[in-house]
C-alpha cells in the first residue's frame, strides 16, 4: 500500500471499510484506457497511473474531510465521476488517491422553477428521463448520455442545440465546490441560503473557479452538487422502441421531425438556417459529416467501412462543396 | 491478439486481448440502454457493479484486470477470485457493449474463469463441492441419481419413443419438481407426445460457467451423443440455463454450430407459444391476475445460436471473414409474453427493466453456490422492481429459488 496505513485508517473512518480499497485488483479496475481525443496516441499508457487507493464518498461533507486528510498526509488525489473521457479523468502521479464520486447520485427536480439539483454520480440519461417525466428537458452534450451531468457541464459540453438555449456554463445555477484545502464554496444563491435557483447570486460571480486557468478540465476543486437549469419540453412523451442494438426513441410525429438534407453550399446552408430560425420551426440544424450516415446504417465496424468506402467514392464524384446537414423540426 | 489470427475459442485468453484492451469506459455495460433509461431508479443493468460499486466489479474493470492477467501483471488473490466469480455472467454487459463497441465481453469473462481454473486457482471452493456432486451423482445437489425421475406422477403420460425429448434438468428434477410436472402436463394436454432421456445426467451448466471446461465438455459429449441415440428431433427444456447450455455452450465447447447438433433445441415457452397459436392448446379458464414477467438471462439475451468463427483481425480491429456477432437481439422475448397475454383475465405489466435490459435474478452461473448473499441481494432488487405481490413463475428454476428466498 503506497498510502500510509495511518492515512488509510483515517480515510476509512470517513466512509467505512466497504467504500475504500487499496487492493491491487480494485485499483487495476481504475486503470485508464483508450478514449477521448487521445485514443490511439498512447497517452494512457505513458502518462497515467493506477491509483494507490480508491475511495467512494457519499456526501459533500465526506469529500471535504477526504480532501483535508489528503492535505494533512500529502496524498495527491483526483476526482472521478464515471471514468469517461479517457485518460484525463484518471491518476497521473504515483501513490494517488482516486475519489470515485459515483455514490453521490442524489437528484432533485424543481419542476415549477425548472431546475435540477444533482450529485456528481448522476449521468445525463438519468437526469434527462427525470426531467422528461416532468415535462422538461436538458441538453445532452456531445460527450453522450453516459456522462456525469456535472462533469459535462464543467467541460462545457457542446450540443447542436446550444445555439438555441445557450452554452452549458450559462445553465449552471447554485453549485457546491470543495477547494483544494477542503473549504466548501457555495456559489450563486447557495451562498445566502439553501435554494440553488440563482446562478449569479449576490456579489462577485465565482463560477470562473469551475473553469480555472485552462478552461476544459480546469476546475479548481471538486464539485459535489450543482443546480442545472432545465427547459420546457413539448408535451408528448418520446416512446422507446426496438431491441438492442436497434433501439430508438419514437418522436411525436406531429411535433418533431428529423430531416436529413443536403445543401449546395455553405452560403445556402446559412440562409436556410436563418429562415428556419425566423419561422421558429427549427430546434437545431447542424452540419454533420457524411460518415455519420454510414455509422447509422452499419451494424458493425466491418459493415461501416464497407458502406463508407462506397459513400466516400460517391462523395468525391459529387465534389467537395456539398454541405450535408441534419435538422430536427 | 490485437492483430493476426483470432477465434472465439474461450480456452485461449489471447483471443480476447483486443476486446479487453479497447474498453473506453462508456459503461454501456453498466447502465440500462439510454433509450430505455427509467430515471434515477432501476438505471443499471449489472448486478455485480451495482452491488459492489468499485469499477473492478464492472466489465470495464474486469477487462482491465483480465488484460493484466493475460500480461502476467496480476497475482491471484481472494479479491481477484471474488472479482471473477461474484458475477452472474448474465450477459447484460455483453449486450450493452455491443450496442456501442462490439467487444466480446461475455466470452472474455468466460475465458478468464477458464484461465483461473487452468492456473489451478479457480473455481471457488463451493463450486468444487458442487462439481464433485455432479461427478458422483450426476446432479449438482448431490441427491441420489436414482431419484431423478421421482417427480413423475401416475397421471403423466411419457412415451417410449417420440420426436420430442424433454430434458428435465437437475433443478426441476430434484428441487422444483412442480416445474417438471407442469411441463409434462402441458405436453399431455396439447397432445404432444414426449419421451425422457434413458439416463439423464446434469447438463453441466455450473461446470462450464465456473470455468471447468474439461469436465463440462465431457458431459456435453456424453449428453449430445445420448440425445442423438434416441432419435429425437426436438430437445425440449423448461430450464432457461439448460436451454442456453444445450443451444449455445455445448456447440461452443464442441466447436460446432447449433444447427449441427442433429436436433433442435427448444424452450418450453417457444413450444407453448406455438401450440397456442396453432390452437393445439386453448387457454379458456379466466384468471383474475395482474402479473409481470422476468426475462431470465439465459432464455433471452444469452440464447442466440452459436456459430464457430475463426479468422484474422486487422486494421482498426476489423475482422475477416465477417463475424455475425451475438448481440442478444434474437433471444426469446416475445413468446412468454404472448403466452401470458393469451390467458383470459391476465393483465401483463412490464417491469422497468425488461428484455435485453432486464436485471439478473442473481442465481445463475455459479453465483448462488459461492455468493448466496449477493444472489439474494440481486433477487431482492428484482422483486422490489416488480412491485406486485403476485409474480408469474419465472421460467428459470434458479430465479424461482432465489426469489422465494
Amino acid at each position: 500500500m503506497a498510502i500510509s496505513k495511518e492515512a488509510y485508517k483515517v480515510l476509512e473512518a470517513i466512509v467505512g471499510e466497504e467504500y475504500i480499497s487499496a487492493d491491487p485488483v480494485v485499483c487495476e479496475g481504475y486503470r485508464s484506457g483508450p478514449g477521448g481525443y487521445e485514443a490511439g496516441l498512447g497517452y494512457e499508457r505513458v502518462m497515467t497511473k493506477i491509483p494507490a487507493c480508491v475511495i467512494l464518498p457519499l456526501t459533500t461533507e465526506e469529500v471535504q474531510k477526504i480532501v483535508k486528510v489528503c492535505n494533512r498526509y500529502k496524498v495527491p488525489y483526483v476526482p472521478y465521476s464515471t471514468g469517461w473521457y479517457g485518460p484525463r479523468s484518471h491518476c497521473h502521479v504515483d501513490d494517488e488517491l482516486l475519489i470515485d464520486l459515483k455514490r453521490m447520485d442524489d437528484c432533485e427536480i424543481d419542476d415549477k422553477h425548472l431546475y435540477a439539483v444533482v450529485g456528481s454520480g448522476v449521468i445525463y440519461s438519468q437526469l434527462q428521463e427525470e426531467a422528461m417525466k416532468r415535462g422538461c428537458y436538458i441538453i445532452v452534450g456531445g460527450g453522450g448520455s453516459q456522462c456525469s451531468a456535472i462533469a459535462n457541464m464543467l467541460g462545457d459540453g457542446w450540443s447542436p442545440l446550444s445555439y438555441r438555449i445557450g452554452l452549458p456554463h450559462r445553465r449552471i445555477l447554485g453549485t457546491e465546490l470543495i477547494l483544494p484545502d477542503g473549504e466548501l464554496v457555495r456559489m450563486g444563491s447557495l451562498a445566502v441560503g439553501d435554494d440553488p435557483f440563482w446562478g449569479d447570486g449576490f456579489g462577485p460571480d465565482l463560477r470562473g473557479l469551475l473553469r480555472g486557468f485552462t478552461g476544459l478540465r480546469g476546475c479548481l476543486g471538486i464539485v459535489t452538487k450543482m443546480a442545472i437549469k432545465l427547459l420546457p419540453f413539448q408535451p408528448e412523451r418520446l416512446k422507446p422502441t426496438g431491441i438492442s442494438p436497434h433501439t430508438a426513441l419514437q418522436l411525436p410525429e406531429k411535433r418533431v421531425k428529423w430531416i436529413n438534407f443536403t445543401m449546395p453550399s455553405k452560403e445556402a446552408m446559412k440562409d436556410a438556417m436563418f429562415e428556419m430560425a425566423r419561422a421558429e420551426i427549427g430546434a437545431g440544424a447542424t452540419k454533420v459529416p457524411i460518415f455519420w450516415r454510414a455509422i447509422a446504417k452499419a451494424s458493425c465496424k466491418e459493415e461501416y467501412w464497407d458502406i463508407w468506402s462506397k459513400a466516400a467514392g460517391g462523395l468525391r464524384l459529387r465534389g467537395a462543396d456539398g454541405i450535408r446537414g441534419a435538422g430536427a423540426q | 491478439m490485437l492483430k493476426g489470427k483470432v477465434s472465439l475459442d474461450v480456452t485461449n485468453l489471447d483471443n480476447f486481448e483486443y476486446d479487453m484492451s479497447k474498453c473506453i469506459k462508456c459503461k454501456g455495460c453498466y447502465w440500462v440502454d439510454h433509450i430505455y433509461m427509467s430515471g434515477m431508479d432501476f438505471s443499471t443493468r449489472c448486478p455485480s457493479a451495482t452491488r459492489y460499486m468499485f469499477d473492478s466489479y464492472g466489465a470495464y474493470g474486469k477487462m482491465r484486470i483480465g488484460l493484466a492477467m493475460l500480461e502476467g501483471r496480476m497475482k491471484y488473490s481472494d479479491e481477484l477470485l471474488k472479482t471473477l466469480y461474484a458475477c452472474t455472467l448474465c450477459g447484460a454487459c455483453d449486450v450493452g457493449c455491443k450496442r456501442n463497441l462490439d467487444l466480446e465481453i461475455e466470452l472474455s469473462l468466460e475465458a478468464l474463469r477458464i484461465k483461473a481454473v487452468k492456473d489451478g486457482k479457480g473455481p471457488m471452493p463451493e463450486h468444487k463441492k458442487a462439481a464433485k456432486k455432479i461427478t458422483e451423482k450426476h446432479n449438482r445437489f448431490g441427491s441420489p441419481h436414482e431419484n431423478r425421475n421421482k417427480w413423475l406422477t401416475k397421471d403423466i403420460k411419457v412415451a417410449a419413443k417420440a420426436d420430442v425429448l424433454y430434458f428435465v434438468g437437475c433443478s426441476a428434477a430434484y428441487v422444483n419438481p412442480e416445474i417438471a410436472r407442469a411441463t409434462a402436463k402441458i405436453l399431455n394436454a396439447a397432445g404432444t407426445p414426449f419421451m425422457l432421456m434413458p439416463d439423464e445426467w446434469c447438463c453441466g451448466n455450473m461446470l462450464y460457467s465456473v470455468g471447468m471446461i474439461d469436465e463440462a465438455r465431457e458431459l456435453a459429449k456424453r449428453n449430445v451423443e445420448a440425445v442423438r441415440k434416441t432419435g429425437a428431433k426436438t430437445l425440449l427444456l423448461s430450464c432457461a440455463e439448460g436451454y442456453r447450455m444445450w443451444k449455445v455452450d455445448y456447440p461452443k465447447m464442441l466447436n460446432i454450430a447449433t444447427d449441427d447438433l442433429g436436433f433442435k433445441v427448444v424452450h418450453l415457452t417457444e413450444l407453448v407459444d406455438e401450440l397456442i397459436k396453432k390452437e393445439a392448446l386453448k387457454l379458456t379458464k379466466p384468471i383474475d391476475l395482474r402479473l409481470t414477467y422476468h426475462d431470465s438471462c439465459s432464455l433471452s439475451r444469452l440464447s442466440e445460436p452459436w456459430t464457430p468463427w475463426k479468422g484474422e483481425r486487422g486494421k482498426w480491429g476489423m475482422v475477416s471473414p465477417g463475424l455475425e456477432r451475438r448481440r442478444g437481439s434474437g433471444g426469446v422475448y416475445q413468446q412468454p409474453r404472448d403466452i401470458l397475454k393469451a390467458i383470459p383475465g391476465v393483465e401483463l405489466v412490464e417491469m422497468v427493466r425488461k428484455q435485453e435490459n432486464a436485471f439478473c435474478c442473481g442465481a445463475g452461473r455459479g453465483t448462488i453456490e459461492a455468493f448466496p448473499d449477493f444472489a439474494a441481494w440481486a433477487a431482492e432488487q428484482r422483486l422490489f422492481e416488480a412491485k406486485t405481490p403476485r409474480l408469474s413463475s419465472p421460467p428459470v428454476p434458479g430465479a424461482r429459488t432465489t426469489s422465494l428466498k
